[in-house]
């Protein structure tokens, strides 16, 4: 499996109730979405969407990405937040490495950012390819 | 909470792709940590990456 890599920012975010998690997507918590990038990211400096060099909409790829249908609960202490996987659909060629996860939601500060999975090589995608994000059972945990 | 749309063997793309008949055997990158199968119609490739899960914990004195 592709390895969770937490931005720094995330967990100063969650403190400073720039997130709102609990609940449903759209609904009592904010939305969160994934996005495709070709550009390494770096945790150290990059806050916010406006920080990383997302692909540009073509091929099938729309900017901003999808929602991630998030939804967390809280049992015994442990917030467990799962998402719905995640497809796209290309129509052409589209080239990226990394699937970056945001808040798109907040606005001060505006989509701060929260985590990203590396693919570990450039794709490059052909008219009919499809590229899914599969989530699994958990997306993180917080504990 | 259901948390998967795409269901074992089923797969995005066009009408073709998303007949299991039409499938190719599913391929599994280990260096890369993702699966891909190619539909025998239409040729289009379909990738999977499995996001692994992240645990952020606390400390509380």
């Amino acid at each position: 499996m592709a390895a969770y890599v937490k931005y720094n920012t995330f967990v100063g975010d969650l403190t400073g109730k720039v997130h709102d998690l609990l609940g449903t997507a759209g609904s009592t918590a904010d939305t969160l979405k994934l996005l495709l990038s070709n550009t390494a990211p770096n945790t150290a400096t990059h806050t916010v969407r406006a920080d990383v060099t997302e692909l540009a909409t073509a091929g099938g790829y729309t900017s901003g990405g999808q929602s991630c249908q998030n939804v967390a609960t809280s049992t015994t202490g442990t917030v467990t937040l799962v998402c719905t996987d995640i497809t796209w659909t290309f129509t052409g060629a589209v080239s990226f490495r990394y699937v970056i996860m945001y808040n798109d939601t907040p606005t001060s500060p505006a989509d701060p950012l929260v985590s990203y999975w590396d693919y570990g090589s450039q794709i490059t995608t052909a008219n009919g390819d499809t590229f899914t994000a599969d989530f699994g059972t958990t997306t993180f945990t917080l504990a | 909470m259901e948390p998967h749309i795409i269901r074992a063997g089923q797969v995005m793309g066009r009408a073709c792709c998303k007949d299991p008949t039409n499938s190719s055997s599913v391929y599994t990158d280990l260096t890369w940590k993702t699966e891909f199968r190619f539909c025998k119609i239409c040729g289009a490739k379909h990738t999977k990456i499995k996001l692994d899960p992240g645990t952020i914990k606390g400390t509380f004195p």
